[in-house]
């Protein structure tokens, strides 16, 4: 029987024993033959082994205490538990612990707890207990920094700023410090990641996961990397893990500024409905099930949206499904994910300023209507995505084994026009395709021990995935969208294998080092289904088959150290990869990666004061690529420029409560071009990234009583600045000002939120370029193009949440 | 630990002191044109001696192109960062001036045409891309003349306009020459020369106009077809930098 009590916030779980822990010592071969009862307190580790033991009690005079005591912290030692959680992630935990000796012949008792009121200890033989608890008094040990692999190593609980309005899965990913989206293509395009001085476009340069199911796309024919989250709904993700920098050996392809993974479990459990309506014709519908009763990983929901969009040529329409369930069988841990989606857009792209302010496009003349105008109304995409998953847990004494299978079955067409017809006076616009069926696999197993009192781990674990398809892109006629000519047209199979060795050691108390080794390997087989039908020698085929291989080493560490209770210094450093794109590829050759290396430095302070918690941090980094991407509007896509550099500074705070949860973040970074490692001092600016990005989210809520009736109120704000960024030839960028508000009412069963975005009505600019195109104009000189981001836009979303909990329980 | 973490903070705000930029940069250039002072008789090729009353030209635009050597040539250009390329002849534009605007070549005074912002560095020539507008100064026409010619007492009055095709190739004007560098403030002085124009004329083949008016230049005489090469020679146009001091 445990006695819990805690100083920290709700959803926290205590400590428990695993099933073939005994909590039965040995009686001591030098024990004087009477019982003994030895009090202990423990603290255990977020890996479950316990790091510390000291002695509160013995009911034995000292001189024959001794046996006792060693055999208590000799057992202790050994002992190894589920951890404690907060909200569903592990923590260190400090907890008392009973033992009571007996000598043979005498039943044992099991442990009892120590508290104010400790219940009788009933003399039950512990195997029949299943998987036991333990009595003690536990204290989540909060304010103690977790080894983690960098201070930016962020699992960012997305509960707590529920209330801030994002509507699409991708937008967690801005809870996480300097990471920034802008999309410039219509509700259906991934939207343009920037993190730490990388314009990561839609996901070459993070790695995104989704319950270990990878989402970037090798070789997408719209952009290398393109990584889709809009098939996940907001509200079944529980967590989001990002790591910004090649530091964690498990994270292969493509994780050059970083990796982002999220974890399925909606916190809102039982059935929930809930109807959105909105400005610009927006609705939305949401359906999921989560029971109560369940591993909290369990859920399946149904979201279907449409809308008009914030100006012509805008309209979308889209359905996602996704359903987990997440069951345990003793240590061993089932989870199977399904999930489709589809969906549908028009564009609009970007537009031409001096057209705007021209007032020449094909709109109402008014600034309004000019500014959310478009020069081409072919402009869309379409898409699906079908995937399943299943992964196996194993929880062992002293380790743990996973395995994970996943099949995921993709389609993509984007239609864009970044140029009019500069390139071709028939038209530059373009038509890309992808189609891709992935199969693969990812399993580890880790074992701990301990060595100085402390717990150690090596973790083993590889990836694997195979993507085979086709990808192709056309030039569409700028009269009637008919394709003209093919850019290109490959079928691929690409197989990608990655193998990682990572140990944690922690030599001293105050010192953890994390050292990984990580190797991939790809294997392209394309063929290439636009060659040109002769050539010197005469007729020939338009096709040709490709083959490319290539092998990359990757060494990664991180160095921690507590400097005091609450506080740790982080250095962590790291090389990864990006694999190359088909396109990018010729017969025999050793696949080039982009290299990346990467390091940074990070204090950071936590403080817990009541059920208060707070943290601070502040890390600098510094990032070398040698063959970036950048941004090629002729191209439509992006493409290689060299080798590039960053360095910069994060400032991040955090404050959570029982009533409030406040994150405050900014990010400066300089992204230079050229360059070798640390060969700072380069006078030429990556173009496309911001300098200086800030976000702040606010979460406040609580309840009310009206005549016996309980009310629960919450206020959400979201801010975000984007700075200006740089544009070729010099050129700056508009920044980005953004406030977004929400409110939300409920009442037992009942909840209405109504949302604002964009509470300023600022004339934002989500994407900002500079370079030539001709839409009818005839300049052949550079220009400012944009795309407008949405204007303010209101939203009111409507409740129903049927707590099955309190269904179940009920007779 | 206080001053540490603070220490910290404030060289993580302070470490982005940078002051590179993105390559190349827009700079304001002033454009402007001018004529040549023909009012005096000028002879030709083909011995007349001319004098020009009147001299249009419609220009729709202008370019002033990069200087680009091989070892330039040889370095792939970044799509995403050049300020813009003329499809036509691959060049690399540092300025331009886009707008239909028609010169008057017999005034010699600078005519300014307004500021554009132009990409500094060197530039080696200039093309200019006619256009026919649909009426004005030069009649409907890409350009216009009136004059006389004389030649061994013989007298003739001509007048007209040249029409070309609508095609780009044809309505432009190449290799025009032009030196420096393009700084900030430069003015870009475009200069037409008319003299140019009928250099190969042979004024004598003209059909007759029965009522003694001037003899019309008809798009299928000889004196067009003089005036369709002379209009698109690169003497025709002169183009210079004069550096702004003020």
């Amino acid at each position: 029987m445990l006695v819990w009590s805690t100083l920290a916030l709700a959803q926290v779980t205590p400590p428990r024993l695993t099933a073939g822990a005994t909590t039965r010592p040995p009686y001591p071969a030098a024990g004087d033959g009477g019982a003994a009862r030895v009090v202990l307190e423990l603290v255990v580790d977020p890996e479950g082994a316990v790091s510390s033991a000291e002695l509160v009690s013995v009911d034995r005079p000292a001189e024959t205490a001794g046996p006792f005591v060693d055999a208590a912290m000799g057992h202790a030692q050994r002992l190894w538990l589920e951890p404690a959680t907060r909200d569903g992630v592990p923590e260190s935990a400090r907890v008392q612990l009973e033992l009571l000796f007996v000598p043979r012949l005498v039943a044992p008792e099991l442990p009892r707890p120590v508290g104010p009121e400790p219940p009788e200890a009933e003399p039950t033989p512990v195997a029949a207990a299943g998987e036991p608890e333990f009595g003690a008094e536990a204290v989540v040990d909060a304010p103690e920094v977790r080894p983690v692999l960098a201070a930016s190593d962020d699992r960012i609980e997305t509960d707590r700023f529920a209330l801030v309005p994002r509507t699409r899965g991708a937008d967690l990913l801005t809870l996480a410090p300097g990471v920034v989206l802008q999309n410039h293509s219509g509700e259906g395009h991934a939207p343009t990641i920037f993190l730490r001085g990388f314009d990561a476009g839609e996901g070459q340069d993070l790695a995104i996961d989704v319950e270990g199911v990878p989402l970037n796309e090798p070789s997408n024919a719209h952009g290398h990397g393109y990584a889709d989250l809009y098939f996940v709904i907001p509200e079944t993700v529980q967590r989001v893990r990002v790591l910004e920098g090649p530091f964690d050996p498990r994270r292969g392809d493509f994780a050059l500024a970083g990796s982002a993974s999220y974890r399925l479990g909606p916190e809102r459990r039982g059935i929930v409905a809930k109807i959105g309506l909105g400005s610009f014709g927006h609705q939305r519908l949401l359906l999921m099930a989560a029971p109560a009763q369940v591993e909290r990983g369990t859920f399946a929901a149904v979201d279907l949206r449409r809308g008009d969009g914030f100006g012509p040529n805008r309209a979308h329409r889209s359905v996602s499904g996704l359903s987990q369930v997440r069951h345990r069988f003793g240590r061993t841990t089932l989870s199977v994910l399904a999930g489709t989606s589809a969906l549908e857009m028009d564009a609009v792209g970007v537009v031409r300023e001096d057209a705007v302010v021209a007032r020449s496009l094909s709109c109402d003349p008014d600034r309004h209507s000019q500014f959310f105008c478009f020069h081409d109304p072919q402009q869309g995409g379409s898409g699906s995505r079908h995937l399943a998953s299943l992964r196996i847990d194993r929880r062992l004494n002293r380790g743990r084994l996973s395995q994970q299978l996943f099949l995921t079955q993709r389609k993509l067409r984007m239609r864009e026009n970044f140029t009019g017809a500069l390139l071709d006076p028939r038209g530059d616009g373009l038509d890309e395709h992808t189609r891709t069926t992935t199969v693969g696999g990812r399993g580890s197993y880790r074992r701990r021990w301990r060595w100085r009192g402390r717990t150690q781990s090596v973790e083993v674990g590889y990836d694997a995935r195979h993507d085979t398809g086709r990808t192709r892109q056309w030039r569409l006629r700028q009269d009637g969208g008919q394709p003209y000519a093919v850019v290109f047209d490959t079928d691929l199979q690409i197989t990608a294998v990655g193998a990682y060795l990572a140990a944690h050691v922690e030599p001293l108390a105050w010192l953890w080092l994390d050292l990984g080794l990580r190797a991939d390997a790809f294997a392209f087989q394309l063929v290439d289904r636009d060659r040109a039908s002769s050539d010197r020698e005469g007729e020939r085929l338009t096709e040709e088959a490709v083959d490319a291989f290539g092998v990359a080493l990757q060494p990664r560490a991180t160095i921690g150290a507590r400097l005091g209770q609450g506080v740790a210094l982080l250095l962590a450093a790291g090389r990864g990869v990006r694999s190359s794109d088909a396109q990018a590829l010729s017969e025999g050759e050793r696949a080039p990666f982009a290299d990346v290396f990467g390091t940074e430095l990070g204090l950071v302070v936590r403080r817990e004061r009541g059920a208060w918690s707070g943290e601070a941090k502040a890390i600098g980094f510094y990032t070398y690529v040698s063959n970036d991407l950048v941004f090629d509007p002729e191209r439509g896509r992006n493409a290689p420029v060299g080798s590039s550099q960053r360095y910069g500074g994060s400032l991040v705070g955090r404050l959570h409560g029982p009533w409030l949860d406040v994150s405050l973040a900014t990010t400066v970074t300089e992204a230079l071009l050229g360059g070798g490692v640390f060969a700072l001092g380069r006078d030429e600016r990556l173009p496309f990234v911001p300098r200086a990005v800030g976000r702040a989210d606010v979460a406040a809520h609580d309840h009310v009583e009206i005549r016996g009736e309980r009310f629960q109120w919450g206020l959400g704000l979201g801010a975000g600045l984007v700075g200006p960024k740089p544009l070729p030839l010099g050129q700056r960028s508009a920044p980005i000002v953004s406030v977004d508000l929400s409110a939300r009412l409920g009442w037992r069963w009942l909840g209405v939120t109504f949302a604002v975005e964009n509470v300023l009505d600022a004339r934002n600019r989500a994407i900002e370029l500079y370079y030539p195109s001709d839409f009818g104009g005839g300049s052949l000189r550079a220009a400012r193009h944009f795309a407008a981001a949405a204007p303010r836009t209101f939203r009111v979303t409507f409740e129903v949440a049927l707590d099955t909990a309190a269904a179940e329980d009920s007779p | 630990m206080i001053r540490l973490f603070a220490l910290l903070l404030v060289g993580a705000a302070l470490l982005p002191v940078s002051c590179a930029d993105t390559g190349g940069s827009l700079v304001p250039i002033e454009i402007t044109t001018r004529g040549t002072d023909a009012t005096e008789p000028f002879g030709t090729t083909t011995g007349w001696t001319v004098t020009l009353d009147e001299a249009w030209v419609a220009v729709a635009a202008f370019r002033a192109y990069a200087d680009e050597s091989l070892a330039q040539l040889l370095v792939p250009s970044r799509a995403y960062a050049h300020g813009g390329t003329d499809p036509l002849n691959g060049r690399r534009v540092r300025a331009e001036w886009f707008s239909s605007v028609v010169l008057d070549a017999l005034d010699p005074a600078v005519r300014v045409l307004g500021l554009v912002d132009g990409e500094t560095g060197a530039v080696d020539e200039v093309g200019v891309s006619l256009e026919q507008p649909s009426g004005g100064d030069t009649r409907g026409r890409v350009a216009w003349v009136r004059g006389q010619a004389e030649r061994d007492g013989e007298t003739v009055a001509f007048e007209g306009g040249l029409e070309l095709e609508d095609e780009p190739l044809v309505r432009r004007v190449e290799n025009i020459t032009l030196e420096g560098e393009l700084a900030a403030n430069d003015r870009l002085l475009l200069t037409a020369d008319p003299r140019v124009w009928l250099a190969d004329a042979a004024f004598d083949r003209l059909p007759e106009n029965d009522d003694g008016e001037p003899r019309t230049i008809t798009s299928d005489s000889q004196v067009h077809g003089a005036l369709r090469l002379g209009l698109r020679s690169t003497r025709a146009w002169r183009a210079t930098i004069e550096r702004n001091e003020e």
